[in-house]
Order: C-alpha cells, then structure tokens, then sequence
C-alpha cells in the first residue's frame, strides 16, 4: 500500500483533534532505493497543538519522509496522512497543510509578491493576501524584488511565507532556522509556538539542535530510516541517565553486566547508568555496593540525548574534527 | 487544471520578459525585412504573404522550443516544480495544464507571427511595391503552420521526456537540424536505405505532406517516433519523478 491508498473513515475522525486541527500521521512507512531502506517501517503521529522536532543525523531519512508526507515521493509500504487523508487526496493542499522544504526551489526570476500571489492564486485566495503574508513574514520592503537576489534568510522568511499563505492547520518545515539571523530566529520560534497554541500541528525537522530544543514540545528522532525514539521533550530528557561512583567499582559494573544494564564510563571512577537515579540506589542497595555519589547526569540536553539515541560520536570540539574523536565507549 | 497560473507564472519572469521580447523584435524584424523588401528584388514589384510566413518559419523554429520546453520543464530546472506540487498534487492535472498553456502561447505567437506578416505584406506591396498577394494563404496555412505545429508537438515531447531546460532545447532545436541536414545528405548520397531511415524521423516533412493530403500511413512513423513515443515515456516518468 502507498502513500495515496484512500484511508478509511476511522482513521480520518482520529486524526483531527477535538478542536478540529489535523494532525499528521506515519503508519509503517517504508522506502527503498535499490538494496538499500531510506525509510523503514517508521510510525509516529504529530498532535495538533504540538511542535514536534523531526530529528535525525544525514541519511537518516528525514527528507525522504517529509518527501512522502508531502506526495512529492511514493512509499514502497505503509501510509503518510495529513488529517487522516493523504496528501495528494487534499484538494488544494494548501489550505490544510503548508510546506517549506527547500527555500531554494523558489522562482529566482519573480518577485517575492509575485510567487505569493501565484500561491494565492492557486488556493484561490485574494491577491491581498500576499501583502498580508510579506508583513508577517517581514519581507513587506522587499515584496517587489526579485527573489534571485534575496539572502538565504529572505528565501527562508518567503518560503515560510508560501506555507502560511493558505492558512492552514499543519506547517511542516525543513531547516527553516537555515540562514536565519538571530532576531529572525527569534521570529520563528514566536511564529511557531503562536501557531501551536492556536491548535496548529508542526512537524520541524533541523539540524540545530539547540534551536530544536527551545521550540519543540515533542521529539521523533529516527536514524537509519527507523524510529529510535518518539515522546515530549521532557520524557526524553529524563532518559539522559545518572552518574554515579561506588567504593568498589569493579563490583558496581559487574552487578550492572548482571542485570544487563548499559552504562558508560565517564571518567576512571565514573560510569553513567541507564537507570533513574533512585533505581541505581535501590540496585546498589540490593547489590550490598557502597556508592559515593549519586546523581542525574548533568548536560542530558537535547545534544546529548541526540547523540546518544542515533548511536553517533559526541559533537567535536571546536576546530576539532569529528574523525579525529576517539570512539566513545560502547553502551553496553 | 489550471493553465492560468502555469501561464501566469510562466509569463511573470524575468527570463520570459526577455524571451518574450527578443522573439517579438525578431518576428516584426523578419516580416518587415522581407515584407517591405520584397518588391525591390523582384521584377513584378509585389510583396506575397508565402515568401514572408516561409522566412517567419526560421525564427519561430526557434522561438516555438524556446518558450515550449521552458513551460514544460523549466520548473524542474529551477527546482520550483517542488512547490508547484505542493500546491497542485494532482501531477496529470499539472502536466495537462503545462500543455494547454505551451498550446496558448504557441497560438498567439503564430498569430502575432502571421498578423505581422500580412500587415508587412501588406505595406510592401500595396504602398511601396506593384501589389500584395494573398492568394497563397491556404499554401501558408497548410505546409508552413503544419511544419509549426510539428515543431509544437515535438518540442512539447521532448519537454515531456527531458524534463530539463538544457537537454529539452539541445533535443528540441538539435535533432531537427540534424534531421534535416542528414536528409540533404541522403539524396545527395542517392541511398534508398538511407533516405527510407531519414524519412522515418523525418517529423517536418511527413507533417507537410499529410497537410498537403500526399501523406500515407508511412507518414505517421515520425509522429510515432519522434511525438507519442517520447511523450509516453516522459508521462510515465512525470508520473513517478521523485520531487525535491
């Protein structure tokens, strides 16, 4: 089954809120280039009200999802919907559902009023509205020129702007802190979080982490194609682990090999322990080890958790290059 | 289907107003050349309407891929199909509509193209030469406009098939040339192999000959190789192209 397979009725009731926004849903989807599974069999839901941060390292299969999501690519399997219909199912998609994948595939030939007036044309809105958007997306002085010569972070504020035209219920965007500058940033996060509170659904996928982290509500982290973690922010904050040191440490990581539990080591004494901190000290007790301190990890941002989720090496350090990093030790 | 914006957004760049400019001065600048000079270099000092739609054919032979191809695929070019489907999912719609919209703009271009000509005629021959003729019309309206729309259709194919600004002109505008060099050298050569091969591809002249009524049903092996066939395959791949 693809991404257009008509759905059925239940689904499409469930997949509008209470309040009458859509959410997006990925059931089982599933793409293959050749051998190889860009998209496999991966499910999450994005709930109106919500922003929630698509997260993923290169290659993940983050584009080619939101390629699906948005009819631009066929599934092999499973089912992309968009308030419980498919995309290319919508009539005028627009006025569900606004888009910003690639800031880049704008006219460079027209002027910025001109693409959001063909926009409005095409959802059958006044021309109006064009003027209406450039102001929300602070672009009303540079409505009349041409998008060739538009900074990075102009196109990324218009194609914000194409998305927003129909007014829609979901926005799902690619990158769009790309090029932005700080006060543009700033712009977005309000943008978003307004959209949110109004009911709106947000699906955001980005690489900048701690912009994620100061936007979204919920996570879907994928990586190679596959869903490794999906929840709020919150719960996934509170994975990040405990540190923890014992008197004997030796007996400590033979009791958690016993128990089968991961742990890394921070420091020759130090180990971090997939556990909650009060679920170390119940094993710690029952394991007769004497512990000298205790306590949840620190830094369990969303960097972290990023890193440790998709199974990547930690971020360098400045001037450093990442395959310069000694690996770090297996989660065991 | 909406032509309408796929001819709006093709008439509101840049790119188009240039295009659409230079094919404009070189369409009056070709009908009044050879509609006002017409009855200086013949003895009969008249202006006729075939001479000057023949001359018209070498420009239009180049505008007709031009602005053909660009509708067609020029937003895969400039990435822009991206947001066109975001906005218009329905791709047969969209091509549908690329289509009507490329068959507009080829209309009113013949229009402008042949208007021109018979005012030029016109003028050549009624106010500064003997006399103007317009008794050939129906010569122009058959051989010259079925070699037009010939050149419509196979451009039309080879925006569907390329579906890229460059490689559509190269193949649009090249493979006539090539076409019509090749049957040159084949009747000069005298092979009957060769020349039956050449006629095969041949579009231009099997569309001349069904317009004249001489046409068989050899004639339609170019319409088959070089017009359906590309576009079946080009339609097949718009259909299944991954975007973005």
């Amino acid at each position: 089954m693809n991404s257009t397979t008509a759905p059925t009725a239940a689904p499409a009731a469930a997949s509008v809120a209470a309040d009458g926004g859509a959410a997006l849903e990925v059931h089982g989807l599933t793409k293959r280039y050749g051998a190889r599974a860009a998209v496999d069999d991966l499910s999450f839901r994005c709930l109106p009200g919500t922003i929630t941060g698509f997260l993923g390292p290169n290659g993940a299969g983050k584009s080619t999802t939101l390629r699906i999501l948005t009819g631009l690519a066929q599934a092999d399997a499973g089912r992309a919907l968009v308030g419980g219909v498919p995309f290319r199912s919508l009539d005028r998609p627009g006025r569900t559902i606004g888009v910003m994948l690639d800031a880049r595939a704008l006219q460079g030939g027209r002027t910025g009023r001109e693409i959001l007036r063909l926009t409005a044309r095409t959802l059958g809105a006044p021309d109006s509205r064009a003027d209406e958007v450039l102001e929300t997306v602070g672009l009303q002085d540079a409505g009349s020129k041409r998008v060739g010569g538009y900074s990075y972070g102009m196109r990324q504020r218009l194609g914000i702007g194409v998305a927003l035209m129909g007014d829609p219920e979901v926005l799902v965007l690619d990158e769009p802190a790309n090029g932005l500058d700080p006060e543009g940033i700033r712009w977005m996060r309000h943008l978003l979080r307004s959209f949110a509170d109004a009911g709106g659904t947000v699906l955001l996928s980005s690489h900048q982490l701690r912009e994620v982290e100061a936007t979204v509500d919920r996570l879907v982290v994928i990586s190679q194609g596959r869903l490794v973690r999906e929840g709020s922010l919150e719960e996934l904050s509170a994975e990040g682990g405990t540190r923890v040191t014992a008197l004997d440490p030796a007996a400590l990581r033979a009791a958690l090999d016993r128990h089968g539990l991961a742990y890394e080591h921070r420091s020759a004494t130090e180990i971090e322990v997939s556990l909650a901190p009060e679920d170390m000290g119940r094993l710690a007790l029952r394991e007769q080890i004497v512990l000298t301190s205790l306590g949840a990890a620190e830094g369990s941002g969303l960097e972290e958790i990023f890193f440790a989720l998709t199974g990547q090496a930690t971020a360098p350090a400045p001037g450093e290059a990442a395959q310069d990093q000694p690996a770090p030790a297996p989660i065991r | 289907m909406r032509p309408d914006i796929d001819l709006r957004g093709f008439l509101d760049t840049r790119g188009t107003a240039i295009l659409l400019s230079l094919s404009l001065l070189a369409l009056v600048g070709t009908a009044a050349l050879v509609g006002l000079v017409q009855p200086a270099l013949f003895p009969e000092r008249t202006s006729d309407i075939e001479l000057t739609g023949a001359m018209l054919t070498l420009p239009l032979s180049l505008i007709i891929p031009l602005t053909t191809i660009l509708i067609t695929a020029g937003e895969f070019s400039d990435r822009s199909l991206q947001n066109t489907l975001l906005q218009r999912p329905d791709r047969m719609a969209v091509l549908s509509s690329k289509i009507i919209a490329a068959t507009a703009v080829f209309v009113v271009t013949v229009v402008v193209a042949y208007a021109a000509a018979a005012l030029f005629t016109w003028i050549g021959g009624e106010q500064i030469g003997d006399g103007a003729i317009f008794s050939s019309m129906d010569s122009v309206m058959t051989t010259q406009l079925s070699v037009l729309v010939a050149t419509l259709l196979f451009s039309l194919a080879m925006g569907l098939l390329t579906q890229s600004t460059v490689i559509g002109l190269v193949a649009a505008i090249g493979i006539p040339f090539v076409v019509t060099t090749a049957a040159a050298l084949s009747m000069a050569f005298g092979s009957e192999t060769v020349t039956n091969i050449v006629a095969a591809v041949d579009l231009q002249t099997a569309a001349m000959a069904v317009a004249d009524g001489r046409g068989e049903a050899v004639d339609l092996l170019p319409l088959l190789l070089l017009v359906l066939l590309p576009a079946a395959l080009g339609i097949w791949r718009w259909q299944r192209r991954e975007v973005g």
